[in-house]
């Protein structure tokens, strides 16, 4: 059944249909979470209340299309809730290692091990915030305007952090990158 | 910089490798978990559900006005209001019980799912609940000797309690309506016998609606006016004989009302001439019901606009003047109250979501100070002999106290709180003053 037909049914209170909606997407969603948490547990609390706020207020999504982009805007925002209130407690860091990525298959290991070390340290470096906005754009795949208004943050804070993140990774921040399907699109409620 | 576009293309898959953990093992407890819970009506996001074609198409066209005529009649009742402002400004307010100033008792707010009370310096801090349940939006009826407050089984029970009455002390509770769903913006009878609130019904949960019980649980709830509007955020008047409520129609983008009807839904007028998108600030669930009754009876202040820009209006009680503005700016205005003599109020400024600041001001708007900053949505309380101020700072950032402010010198004293606070349980966040005679 497609996701909109399972977004509508849901909207009429079908849990088996937003159960189905959630089987789909919750690995992503913990994916997401423990890029900006960086803390496994943390992240489970994040993706529970993400996809708890989700059924509760989906009455109130106005765009059934943007299902998708708007659980991901929920669960970042669950995230950074919990950073805020749990800022004091020790972080547990449940990254994979580094040297658990090599694998044989790749290409290029040396290429593909140096830029993931790049990147984690990058990511250690930001606060969840500067995560958060790394993660919608490039894992999520939301527009930089959609990723502003997701963060309540102006675009210009967007672009500018986005901006010394890549720079701390050595990339050319205006080259184009493509973006998942779903990421076109107008906004969501 | 140094231009390596290679790692960019790639950081979707290599945020994936970094991110990924074992296959989440809690799809089945997130499940039982939304299986268990209801979801929020739809009158609970009246500004989601309108469509960008709503929000974009250009108005209707509008009648042309005739101005010259409103001009003259504009300009008599302003004679007539300048007279009236001549003659009764120089009389000192007499306001009857249970209104105007008086002593101030203990504070009530809810810690860590109960309901407690503390004297106003902060002192005395006890329990006055402690049975089974989360307690929510604690309040005093207007003589002090009784105290409204909700029930929710479990933190997670969103929206659904039960609304009981006990004595000042906690003691003799009573339920009077078991099925107090999403209720917004309880308010007490003047003599006490009586509660008016909002709420939708489990079983029309769509519908949000006015209710009248009895405060000692002689006879249910009853639902009064129009069964087939919507109505919010009702407010008993000083006199208990009417209900001022937003009536609205979810079907049309502009239909927020201020409106009035008497107590047994009779006689239902429209106070506001405008019609708004928006009410409330950021939302009712947090109390900021929009409606506070001047405590003499004769005016109403009232929060509305669009969903990005509201502001504070004043209206003549009695449907005569239409409606002007007291607070506006590029902000939201909001949650505006009178102060107990009705000299003064206090309203919050902020952007749509945002934490929001306090103002205080006269009671026509002007002389605007801003008092504290960064509060939680609920509306402000005055302490019954006006000195003193109640807000919640921003629970985002876990402050864990109330505060009570002296208005004259700035002096704060917290009160501290624990528990979770939960963002749609309405009242978590509230606090209510006891009211007592003047020696």
């Amino acid at each position: 059944m497609d996701q909109r037909r399972l977004v509508d049914q849901a909207r009429q209170g079908d849990h088996d249909a937003f159960a189905e909606l959630v089987r789909g997407s919750i690995a992503r969603l913990d994916t997401a979470a423990r890029l900006i948490l960086r803390d496994g547990e943390l992240a489970r609390d994040a993706v529970q209340d993400g996809l708890f706020r989700a059924w509760r207020d989906l009455r109130g999504l106005r765009e059934p299309d943007r299902f998708d982009a708007w659980i991901y805007r929920l669960t970042v925002n669950a995230c950074l809730d919990i950073a805020r209130r749990r800022r004091r407690r020790p972080i547990e860091v449940e990254i994979v290692e580094i040297t658990e990525l090599l694998a044989p298959s790749l290409p290029d290991p040396s290429d593909e091990v140096a830029d993931r070390i790049l990147v984690d340290g990058v990511m250690r470096r930001l606060d969840e915030r500067g995560r958060s906005i790394i993660v919608l754009h490039y894992f999520v795949g939301l527009p930089l305007s959609e990723v502003a208004s997701c963060l309540d943050l102006p675009l210009g804070t967007v672009k500018s952090r986005l901006s010394r993140a890549l720079a701390e990774m050595r990339i050319d921040a205006h080259e184009p990158v493509p973006l998942p399907a779903f990421a076109s699109g107008g906004s969501a409620s | 910089m140094n231009a390596d576009p290679r790692v960019e293309n790639r950081l979707p898959r290599i945020l994936t490798d970094l991110g990924t953990g074992a296959t989440p093992d809690y799809t089945d407890s997130i499940l039982a978990r939304t299986a268990a819970t209801r979801q929020r009506p739809s009158w609970m996001f009246t500004t989601r559900l309108l469509t960008m074609t709503a929000i974009t198409s250009p108005a209707a066209p509008v009648r042309r006005v005739p101005l010259r005529t409103i001009g003259i009649a504009a300009l008599l009742l302003l004679a007539l209001a300048v007279g009236a402002l001549l003659t009764v400004g120089n009389q000192p307010r007499r306001l009857p019980p249970p209104y105007g100033l008086a002593t101030t008792g203990v504070v009530s707010y809810v810690n860590d799912g109960q309901i407690w009370v503390a004297a106003a310096d902060g002192s005395g801090r006890r329990a006055i609940t402690t049975t089974a349940g989360v307690k929510g939006l604690p309040l005093f009826s207007r003589d002090g000797t009784r105290i409204a407050f909700l029930t929710y089984a479990s933190v997670f029970s969103l929206g659904h309690a039960s609304l009981s009455v006990a004595d000042a002390d906690g003691r003799g509770s009573m339920v009077i309506d078991p099925d107090a769903y999403f209720i917004n913006t309880p308010s007490w009878s003047p003599d006490g016998r009586l509660l008016v609130y909002g709420k939708a019904s489990a079983t029309d949960e769509e519908a949000g609606r006015v209710y009248v019980a009895a405060s000692d649980g002689s006879s249910p709830p009853r639902l009064v006016g129009d069964p087939n509007a919507f109505a919010v955020a009702p407010v008993i008047s000083p006199d208990g004989t009417r209900i001022a409520f937003f009536r609205f129609d979810p079907a049309r983008p502009e239909s927020f009302q201020l409106t009035v009807m008497d107590i047994d839904g009779s006689h239902a007028l429209g106070l506001s001439r405008g019609a708004f998108a928006d009410i409330g600030g950021a939302g009712m669930e947090h109390g900021t019901p929009g409606i506070a009754w001047s405590p003499d009876g004769t005016r109403i202040l009232f929060g509305a606009g669009s969903p990005d820009d509201q502001d504070v209006f004043v209206v003549d009680a009695g449907g005569v003047t239409p409606e002007r503005v007291i607070a506006t700016g590029p902000q939201l205005e909001y949650a505006a109250t009178w102060s107990p003599s009705g000299s003064q109020v206090a309203f919050f400024r902020g952007e749509r979501f945002d934490f929001p600041d306090l103002y205080v001001a006269a009671a026509d708007g002007s002389s605007q100070r801003r008092i504290a900053t960064h509060l939680s949505w609920f509306t402000p309380q005055w302490s019954p002999d006006e000195r003193v101020i109640a807000v919640v700072p921003n629970p985002d950032l876990n402050r864990g106290e109330i505060r009570l402010i002296d208005l004259a010198t700035d002096e704060i004293v917290p009160i501290p709180i624990a528990g979770t606070y939960i963002d749609n349980q309405p009242g978590a966040d509230t606090v209510s003053f006891q009211r007592l005679p003047l020696p």
